[in-house]
């Protein structure tokens, strides 16, 4: 019975083989080095932290608000720190640089994601958003109508999570705008402020 | 910022996620599957954590399968927490995952990576170590279909080089009332006194802990003792006798508070159940 269940999970696992590739999803980096090159001299560093190899960089593009940036980064390059240090936007904060503050929040995707807990290799050619490219959306205009910051620290991160809420969710319940601001602290404790400003989106206020 | 190097690779297939996985083991590169890779980064970020190499699994065919055959509910390792919840195809895990860390943490967190780390809560276990699910493994022996309860004790524990690939959970755990319930000492983003997951299959509790030891668990000793007979209290009190050992103190919470929360969700759970009845989803 369960030889039977591995033959079909395995076919289950080759049939998405075709069709995922077909759709592009397994697609190799365009990685500066190859997957099988790169093979060490055999002189094993391991806790000791000595590094006998030399480290790979790679060669990605990375579309930043509608920008295609060609950038050379390590492999531990978190996506927060090639934004600020690589392409000098500077809006996404590092704050905990732990995904627990929401300083650092960008899309990817149009998805949230805490900019400091993904590697910005792993964001190739994939669409990045941050504060820079929100333009005039409803909701910066918004938080200014409601002051809803003091020192504006976390301000652009929850601009990007607001946003993100507001165009997900139009119809969005106290439960939902909760559960996604949930992901940004504010030392200055603005959250009532930005809570009306949500809402004010949501309600229409700004066309 | 991670003070030291790795190389980030991005295999295609799990033979060749394999294949590279035992080439760095070899050549002593401390080797990580990769998946939402948060802990690889946070704890590399303080140092807590060395690799030269992570695999970058998350595009492998079959990693974020998602579909419900006729019995069973394949979900890959490789979907985020956030999809798990959204596609709600077993709603207690729905309940259980989407309690973990926050909302933006959770468009990165795995479900696999969940199981599999090194944090001592690993919540996402718990609903699937009470639906007796299985796990499909790919390793350097090739692929092999287990029940999870083989292979988690305490943490997964997988051979060299292995990796989970997807869980398979029977259909029937879908529509079995339920109890999820979470306590926190501070915010609701934070980790737990105490989580719960509870199924009622065949008219018995099923019930799997997080937070009160420094593993999730699931134990037959305490199943049997809240499916006896006596009071709601008296089968309270000999479930908190039969823990597997004595309840963890931190800084969150003392062990005796801990184990008053404990004691005060199961009666929680298990009142509400005798008040409801039938089909029932419990969150909390």
């Amino acid at each position: 019975m369960r030889d039977e269940r591995e033959e079909q999970t395995r076919e289950a696992i080759d049939g998405a083989t075709s069709s995922e590739k077909q759709s592009g999803q397994s697609k190799h980096l365009g990685l500066s080095s190859g997957l099988s090159t790169g093979v060490s001299s055999g002189l094993s560093s391991g806790p000791n932290r000595v590094q006998a190899r030399e480290p790979k960089r790679y060669n990605i593009t990375l579309p930043v608000n509608g920008d295609r940036h060609p950038i050379t980064v390590r492999g531990a390059d978190t996506l927060l720190r090639v934004l600020r240090e690589h392409l000098g936007l500077t809006g996404a904060k590092p704050g905990c640089e732990n995904g627990d503050c929401g300083a650092c929040t960008v899309l990817l995707d149009g998805t949230p994601n805490h900019s400091c807990l993904l590697l910005a290799v792993e964001c190739a050619e994939r669409q990045v958003t941050t504060v820079e490219g929100l333009g005039d959306a409803p909701i910066q205009r918004a938080f200014v109508d409601r002051y809803a910051f003091q020192c504006g620290y976390c301000t652009s991160g929850f601009l990007v999570k607001a946003h993100a809420l507001v165009t997900t969710h139009p119809n969005a319940d106290d439960l939902v705008i909760r559960e996604w601001l949930q992901s940004n602290v504010c030392r200055c404790t603005c959250y009532q402020e930005i809570e009306e400003a949500v809402k004010g989106v949501l309600g229409g206020e700004y066309g | 910022m991670i003070s030291f190097d790795f190389d980030y690779e991005r295999p295609g297939s799990l033979v060749e996620a394999v294949q590279l996985f035992l080439q760095a083991e070899e050549q002593g590169r401390l080797p990580l599957y990769f998946g939402g890779g948060t802990e690889i980064i946070t704890l590399a970020r303080i140092e807590e954590l060395y690799t030269e190499a992570v695999l970058d699994v998350k595009c492998i065919p079959g990693m974020r399968a998602l579909q419900v055959t006729g019995e069973r509910i394949v979900t890959g390792a490789a979907l985020s927490l956030n999809e798990v919840v959204q596609a709600n195809v077993y709603p207690l895990l729905s309940a259980t995952a989407g309690k973990i860390a926050d909302h933006n943490s959770r468009n990165k967190i795995t479900l696999g990576g969940n199981l599999c780390g090194r944090i001592i809560y690993r919540e996402a276990v718990l609903p699937l170590l009470v639906a007796d699910s299985e796990v499909v493994l790919a390793g350097p022996s090739g692929l092999r279909i287990v029940p999870l309860r083989s292979v988690f004790d305490r943490t997964m524990r997988l051979e060299k080089g292995e990796l989970l690939v997807q869980i398979h959970t029977p259909v029937e755990a879908a529509t079995a009332s339920y109890a999820h319930v979470r306590k926190n000492q501070l915010e609701e983003i934070d980790y737990p006194l105490v989580t719960v997951s509870a199924l009622w299959l065949s008219g018995r509790i099923r019930m799997a802990v997080s937070g009160l030891l420094p593993y999730p668990f699931r134990s037959e000793e305490v199943e049997a003792a809240l499916n006896g007979d006596g009071s709601v209290e008296a089968r309270v009190e000999e479930a908190v006798r039969r823990l597997p050992e004595p309840v963890m103190a931190d800084i969150r919470a003392s062990s005796a508070y801990r184990e008053h929360v404990f004691r005060v969700v199961l009666m929680e759970i298990l009142e509400a159940w005798e008040a409801e009845g039938g089909e029932w989803g419990h969150e909390g």
